[in-house]
């Protein structure tokens, strides 16, 4: 039940990405015709943009975890047998969790204190930091949720995805 | 020798993790704490103040949004038949080179270099155009993933290039002198990449599939509905190029053009459709942010490596040594090497720089020089292990593993390496050029 | 023996950078090595300027040398030497740095940090493709600013302002999509920007701050001893780039003129009053957002200046 849940926000943050990639674009786009046709400029166009990619891909890493599109080293664990690979699995996978909660913890830290001393971007847009920097944070959480939902699976038995084994 | 043993340490630490079998990104943040609290006696508090910045900042890059962009142009391509009909157009075409296809990803990778500044996009985006169409049509592919590992870092040897613009603010060089130095010995290492393929072709079996394409019989016929199937590819790089060359957009805005024009093509073909729309964002979401978390673990461990002074040290041991040009130009070169297993480009570049660039020029060596030099062995390390950022996406990509594809790049690093020679013993492959254009242009 | 870290944005032969090595080893000789900083200039730390307030407050680095513009967004304060032509000279500007000095300080101390030195940049001026010796040159044109002061400022006086990277300002400049630059003589001189725009117009537009800052927990943990030979240290550092910052203008005055390009400085009092009036906007602004601690500042400093 909690780990359908972890799973779909994982996807609903995702799709959400989606919407930032293109947003991206769009912005990008829409600040050439400004220059070009118009002699003006969003003046934010590398903070806006900066901040797209790092939420963007922060929303996206908790589908990726739960998709296997990170990459690993495959050596070891494609040659141990079955019960060594689970345990090698759910020590990742902890490890995973183990940091990433360590992380979020201090990104938290920075979170709370911009918002109480009002910290802005020192650009035209004046953006408080903590808007942008709390859209990481939740992609943070949402990949430390993936990875504990992870190790539970794993020791509970569950397979183990083989979609990216070959050597 | 401090330095060779922390070297040595944090190397055995990167095997231990990786080989473990954890995630890349995991690994490499792992490898970082552990010697922040290890070996730099740094508090949690320290640690974590650390790397939430590093992470925090490593992400939010103006540079890097060209990727995600890029990525999303090459899955369009990927999704429409825009990939197939290139690769049915330049069959014909390439029939009677040796090594025939195998070498669009060399020829693929030259042009695509030449919009996008960046070895990893380079890669990754024409990884995703040609791998699997060449794996369909019988090459071999342990050439084709090896040859895309190397000719991928031509993205920043050939203009634009983000780590020369770096280097030309660093080391005070004119970016536009650099841009000029980087072409002749892109198209150089090109045509070594090329020669080697063609030689492969010729001696080793299954290498290329038996049958030629397109012609049929023994005369290859080049047909005008080949060519036609050239032109969407050759529409989007024109009108990509086309932006840059003419004010319109910077290197850093041209990926949203080629977006635009990829989704315009598809659009005008009948292939844009909702679907087509969904799945190549989500499927670039998803590698995005598998490159995304390779590059703040990188930047985490490069800043580790700062902290440790590591490649500070060295070089200042280097320049206590007083040696003729010719070996410092060697040692450096074995320096950078060495430095490329840990790290990626701009870390290279912005930690060495300060220490390496008067030693070269006291050795009488040209700034502008030196920067085409570092570009090159920036080049080797994105294709060396256990860091190396053009494996990584290679693994992305193809579900090969790394030592595989580690072992199919070698050849290209060696040959890079053999450009390394040439452009030392002939300098004049890099300052020709620019010498011309300044010459000529006032 | 202690070792630190110094981390500072700008590449190795910048003002700045040379001033902190001039820091490390007045430092290092003043304490016979008991305290040895490492400088890692260009961001080789893998901080921007932007990151420095809080890696110094959080003990990350023990020391940053920041410009006072990414500061601003922390306290609006730290504005104050970006202010268009509010100084005009270096002299004024060390006036300037005197007054607020206090403030500046207690800024950093309030954050867990001590300020031990500020020093200028040399001063901005337009690089442009014709001479710009009146503000009708500049209607229309892209010219490329690097602060919302200067946004306004030239927005105000009819040009197109662009916001760009700093490494997609010459690219640009080559293919045409911006026309003139507002940065100091030396960033157009070590990009060669006379093969574009041979013009370089001297508005002395501001002379913005660099603030070197320590974590004030490692300050505190040192002897009294050790304590006076930073302090000295950063007194040594900040006297060698007030007088350097006088003479580095007129070399890279001559290194323009080498390569074929020229300096205006003389002719150009009407564009220097229709500028000045142009960024009023902006001080106004500046005054508003700090409130009566700016007024005070401004006060003292306009009383001290009054004779030009
Ligand atoms: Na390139
Ligand atoms: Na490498």
């Amino acid at each position: 039940m909690l780990i359908n849940l972890i799973e779909g926000a994982g996807r609903l943050a995702a799709v959400l990405a989606g919407v930032i990639l293109v947003a991206m674009v769009g912005f990008v786009l829409y600040e050439i015709v400004l220059r070009s046709f118009f002699a003006s400029s969003t003046y934010v166009l590398d903070e806006f943009v900066g901040y797209g990619v790092a939420i963007m891909t922060f929303l996206s890493f908790s589908m990726a975890l739960r998709e296997g599109t990170f990459i690993r080293v495959n050596l070891v664990i494609a040659n141990v047998p079955p019960g060594l690979r689970r345990m090698i699995e759910v020590l990742s996978c902890a490890l995973g969790t183990a940091i990433f909660s360590f992380l979020a913890a201090y990104l938290l830290k920075i979170v709370v204190r911009n918002f109480e001393r009002g910290v802005v971007s020192n650009s035209v847009a004046e953006i408080p930091l903590w808007v942008p920097q709390s859209l990481m944070l939740v992609g943070v959480m949402l990949l430390v949720a993936q990875f504990a939902a992870l190790t539970v699976q794993y020791v509970q038995g569950a397979p183990i995805s083989d979609s990216s084994e070959e050597l | 020798m401090t330095e060779l043993a922390t070297g040595l340490i944090v190397l055995f630490l990167i095997f231990f993790y990786l080989g473990l079998g954890v995630w890349v990104f995991i690994g490499l943040i792992s490898v970082s704490l552990t010697v922040q609290f290890f070996i730099l006696d740094m508090s949690p508090d320290t640690i974590g103040a650390i790397a939430t910045k590093i992470m925090v900042r490593s992400a939010s890059s103006w540079e890097l949004a060209a990727i995600p962009m890029f990525i999303w142009m090459g899955d369009i391509i990927f999704r429409t038949d825009i990939s197939r009909r290139l690769f049915d157009g330049l069959a014909p075409i390439v029939n009677i080179i040796p090594g025939r296809l195998l070498h669009a990803n060399i020829v693929g990778c030259t042009v695509f270099a030449a919009v996008s500044g960046s070895s990893t996009a380079t890669a990754v985006t024409v990884g995703k155009i040609s791998l699997e169409e060449l794996s369909a049509r019988g090459y071999d592919r342990s050439l084709a993933v090896g040859s895309l590992a190397g000719a991928g870092s031509l993205g920043l040897l050939i203009p634009p290039s983000i780590v020369m613009i770096v280097y030309g603010i660093l080391a005070e060089v004119s970016i536009i002198s650099l841009f000029a130095a980087g072409v002749l010995p892109g198209l150089m290492i090109a045509a070594l990449y090329s020669g080697y393929i063609s030689l492969r072709a010729k001696t080793g079996d299954g290498i290329v599939p038996q049958v030629a394409e397109g012609g049929g019989g023994n005369i290859p016929r080049v047909r005008l509905a080949d060519l036609v199937n050239l032109l969407p590819v050759a529409l989007l790089i024109v009108v990509v190029l086309g932006s840059i060359y003419s004010g319109l957009a910077t290197p850093s805005e041209a990926a949203a053009i080629g977006v635009l024009a990829a989704l315009v093509i598809a659009f005008v073909t009948g292939q844009l459709s909702l679907d087509l729309l969904t799945q190549s964002v989500m499927s670039s979401v998803k590698m995005s942010a598998m490159v995304v978390s390779l590059v703040v673990a990188a930047a985490l461990l490069s800043t580790t490596m700062g902290y440790l002074h590591l490649p500070q040290n060295v070089a200042t041991m280097i320049s206590g040594m007083e040696l003729s040009p010719y070996a410092l130009i060697a040692l450096l070169a074995a320096f950078y090497v060495l430095l490329g297993l840990f790290l990626e480009g701009i870390s290279i570049t912005v930690m060495s720089l300060p220490i390496t660039l008067p030693l070269i020029v006291q050795a009488g060596f040209d700034p502008l020089w030196f920067g085409v030099f570092l570009i090159l062995m920036v080049e080797l390390a994105t294709i060396t292990p256990p860091v190396g950022f053009n494996l990584f996406v290679l693994q992305g990509l193809t579900n090969m593993s790394i030592s595989q594809i580690a072992r199919a790049s070698m050849p290209f690093f060696l040959l890079l390496c053999v450009g390394v020679v040439l452009l030392t013993l002939f300098p004049e492959i890099a300052l020709w050029l620019p010498e011309t254009i300044r010459g000529g242009g006032g | 023996a202690e070792k630190w870290n110094l981390a500072n944005a700008y590449g190795a032969n910048t003002l700045h950078v040379e001033g902190n090595v001039v820091f490390a080893e007045a430092l290092a000789k003043a304490t016979g090595k008991e305290i040895e900083v490492t400088v890692h200039s260009g961001g080789s730390l893998g901080f921007k300027s932007v990151d420095h307030f809080d890696a110094v407050g959080d003990g990350a680095v023990q020391i940053a040398d920041t410009p006072g513009g990414f500061l601003g967004g922390i306290d609006p304060l730290m504005n104050l030497s970006s202010i268009p032509f509010l100084v005009k000279s270096v002299d004024e500007a060390r006036v300037l740095l005197e007054i607020a000095r206090p403030e500046y300080e207690k800024v950093f101390a309030d954050n867990n940090q001590k300020l031990l030195y500020a020093s200028p940049w040399p001063a901005s001026g337009i690089w442009a493709k014709v001479p710009v010796t009146d503000v009708e040159k500049l209607k229309g044109v892209k010219i490329r600013t690097f602060d919302p002061g200067g946004t306004t400022a030239f927005k105000n006086l009819g040009a197109a302002p662009i916001q760009l990277a700093w490494g997609d300002v010459v690219p640009q400049l080559a293919t045409g999509g911006i026309s003139a630059v507002l940065t100091s003589a030396e960033g157009g001189v070590t990009q060669k920007f006379v093969e574009h725009t041979a013009y370089f117009t001297e508005i002395n537009y501001a002379l913005p701050l660099n603030f070197v800052h320590m974590n004030a927990d490692v300050f505190g943990g040192l002897s009294p001893e050790q304590q006076k030979a930073v302090l000295e240290a950063a007194k040594t550092a900040s006297d060698r780039n007030w007088q350097e910052v006088t003479g580095r203008t007129q070399r890279n005055y001559e290194k323009v003129k080498a390569d074929g390009g020229t300096v205006i400085n003389t002719g150009t009092d009407t564009l220097l009053s229709d500028l000045s009036g142009a960024a009023e906007d902006v001080l106004k602004a500046w005054a508003e957002k700090v409130g009566p601690r700016g007024d005070a500042i401004l006060t003292e400093f306009r009383s001290k200046t009054s004779s030009n």
